[in-house]
């Protein structure tokens, strides 16, 4: 299944675009591929391939952070999202 | 008319000035990379136009590596950034040296990272390789970070001898290689050891920058944390060079093609700051002994701000350019002589680094 991934403004200087496709059936595998993606990866996910500290990942309207379980199926319509986690200071 | 670019690395972009007659009529040119903390920058001649490299860090997504070869028109960032392994058990937190030794190999760059590394590319940053000579050196696990990081932040390739070359490691001291980076040794006899909390007394020297003379290539100069030295014989031994000095700790030095140092000392470890708000730069030429202040034609309101490591630099003919700081931009056209500001305010001044075409 195709699902888009929108990113944000200052990451979309290092594509040139505002969102990425994957395809993908499981957030699991999604998340996956989004790791993999030569410029994107590094910036998003930690070398441990954890997400980074300051970075949200949202599945529609759950950040992936509070799925007990990443082995979500994904439906047509699914969006995914990259965020900025607000950080004071 | 030459024609100079002047870039300023700060934590919201890289600001690139540029003039037409010798630095007399820098204009901003435009503002690269905002949002970005640039760090690190190297700027030349390629390809008959300006290709400029920069490392950036963000404290969201990380370091990478952001190019442009047309004096910054366009910016791509680059697949790979000098980066330990995903299994390593060193981070990448910041790129904070980028070095372009050899004209003559355009192809070849060297990187310093935190936590500190030494990186190297032979294909103009398509990828990198890890200098784990240095990385596995026996005194590796002894390493402490400063309040700066744990940083590479000085590559200096000898002019002579392209197999030589010294890096400072912050708070770890000064390595040298004869041999290409294949081997490295510690070179820091005579300086005063600073408490980093390393139990190793060979890794207790808070590194700030070295320069090398720009003829006499045993001839070495470093502002450390808390003194300033010169060594005659490669960095074999380093001697104290503070006569005149009313403040030996700072963050940057540059040596003209003149041989003529400069260097920006704050009022103290603890108050990182120019003395009393006057903000001026010591500076010693070749055939002084001692140091003597220069304030002339730098900007005279109290000014309690100070110059980082990497903020100062001097470019092929000579002229001298800082950064603060507070955002302020200064340069000397004349040895150090006299200064000029900038009409501008920038965020704080990272990297400092000045190009005028032939």
């Amino acid at each position: 299944m195709r699902i888009s991934v929108s990113i944000p403004n200052i990451l979309q200087t290092s594509i040139g675009q505002r969102s990425i496709e994957i395809e993908a059936t499981t957030l699991d595998n999604a998340l996956s591929q989004l790791s993999q993606h030569a410029k994107l990866g590094p910036l998003i996910f930690d070398d441990d391939g954890t997400v980074r500290k300051h970075v949200l990942i949202f599945h529609n309207d759950t950040a992936t952070k509070h799925l007990a379980s990443l082995d979500v199926e994904l439906k047509p319509g699914d969006r995914l999202a990259v965020i900025q986690a607000v950080s004071g200071g | 008319m030459a024609q100079t670019f002047l870039a300023i690395g700060t934590p919201k972009g890289l600001f690139l000035f540029e003039s037409n007659q010798h630095g007399r009529d820098f204009k901003l040119k435009a503002h690269h990379l905002p949002g970005w903390e640039v760090g690190a920058i190297v700027m030349r001649e390629r390809d008959g136009d300006v290709e400029t490299t920069a490392g950036t860090v963000h404290y969201a997504y990380g370091p990478t590596i952001r190019r442009s070869k047309d004096a910054g028109a366009n910016w791509s960032q680059l697949e790979n950034r000098p980066g330990y392994p995903k299994d390593s058990a060193f981070k990448n937190n910041r790129i904070w040296q980028l070095t372009s030794p050899d004209p003559k190999k355009p192809e070849e760059m060297w990187a310093g990272i935190d936590e500190a590394g030494l990186f190297i590319t032979r294909d103009n940053c398509e990828t990198w390789t890890e200098v784990d000579s240095l990385t596995k050196h026996p005194s590796r696990p002894s390493w402490m970070a400063g309040g700066g990081g744990l940083c590479l932040h000085t590559i200096i390739h000898d002019h002579s001898n392209p197999k030589r070359i010294w890096l400072g490691v912050s708070a770890v001291g000064v390595f040298k290689t004869e041999d290409g980076g294949a081997t490295w040794e510690t070179a820091n006899n005579g300086i005063s050891s600073v408490p980093t909390g390393s139990d190793d007394p060979g890794s207790v020297y808070c590194i700030h920058k070295i320069v090398q003379h720009p003829t006499d290539a045993n001839r070495l100069f470093m502002q450390f944390h808390g003194g300033v030295y010169e060594s005659a014989d490669s960095a074999k031994s380093w001697q104290k060079r503070e006569d005149g000095l009313t403040s030996n700790f700072g963050f940057p030095m540059v040596i003209t093609p003149r041989g003529t140092q400069m260097i920006a000392p704050l009022k103290s470890d603890e108050q990182r700051y120019f003395d009393s708000g006057k903000f001026s730069v010591m500076r010693k030429t070749a055939d002084e002994s001692s140091w003597k202040s220069i304030s002339k034609g730098l900007p005279t309101d109290p000014t309690f701000a100070g110059v980082l490591r990497d903020a100062m630099c001097v470019d092929r003919a000579g002229s001298a350019y800082l950064g603060t700081t507070s955002g302020q931009v200064a340069l000397s056209n004349d040895d150090g002589e006299s200064w000029r500001a900038i009409g501008a305010q920038l965020p704080r001044a990272l990297c400092v680094r000045a190009l005028t075409l032939k």
